[in-house]
């Protein structure tokens, strides 16, 4: 892998990193109900630093491959731990909010449902 | 030039920014804890940048234990938090 072909490769993907993140903050500031900001909210930012820790992989990977050296491994450990913690706590806090959300009716609909049809008089 | 590295943490740390901002107005609790639970998350990702920008290990290990206490109190907040519907 030359050069050119890893940093573009790091490139695009910090640029999707950061537009994951916009998205959803767009999404945090839009959307309606708090199911949909909340879904939205943890999911795009969750590919925006999925997005993120890979172009740090890529990097640690190449150098590591080019110039060797133990602090790239050690780069490389540190970004998957920070990817899985941020996995974790995302993962452990959306279903809670999801679980209390749902219990205490903060989802309810902005219209009602519409009453059945009675027998005509 | 400005570094890649350094530039996309400058944008990470200000959607971050406008997401804490978005926990200012709520309205419920919960609004809060989603948006200080999707700031905190990019603004781990800015200092993950900038640990690579600045070639500071540290910073990252900082990042992993600051991103272990913060999901920590968001999750006790979510857990404890009562609120009126919006």
């Amino acid at each position: 892998m030359s050069s050119v072909v890893a940093d573009i490769a790091i490139w695009l993907l910090l640029f999707a990193g950061v537009g994951f993140a916009g998205i959803g903050l767009i999404g945090l500031l839009l959307f309606p109900d708090i199911r949909s900001r909340r879904y939205t909210a943890v999911r795009a930012t969750l590919i925006g630093l999925s997005a993120t820790v890979l172009a740090v992989i890529l990097y640690g990977v190449y150098e590591l491959q080019a110039s060797g050296g133990g602090q790239y491994t050690v780069l490389l450990a540190l970004a998957i731990l920070l990817a899985a913690t941020v996995f974790a706590g995302n993962m452990a806090v959306s279903k809670e909010i999801l679980a209390r959300a749902v219990r205490t009716d903060y989802c309810s609909p902005a219209t009602p449902p519409a009453e059945p049809a009675g027998p005509d008089t | 030039m400005i570094d890649t590295w350094l530039f996309a943490a400058l944008c990470l740390f200000i959607l971050a920014a406008c997401a804490f901002l978005r926990a200012i107005p709520g309205p419920s609790p919960f609004d809060r804890i989603i948006a200080a639970n999707a700031g905190v998350t990019i603004a781990l990702s800015g200092i993950l940048l900038l640990g690579i920008a600045w070639g500071s290990l540290v910073l990252i290990e900082a990042a992993v234990v600051a991103g272990l206490l913060c999901y920590g109190g968001i999750f006790a907040m979510a857990h404890t938090v009562r609120g009126e519907p919006s």
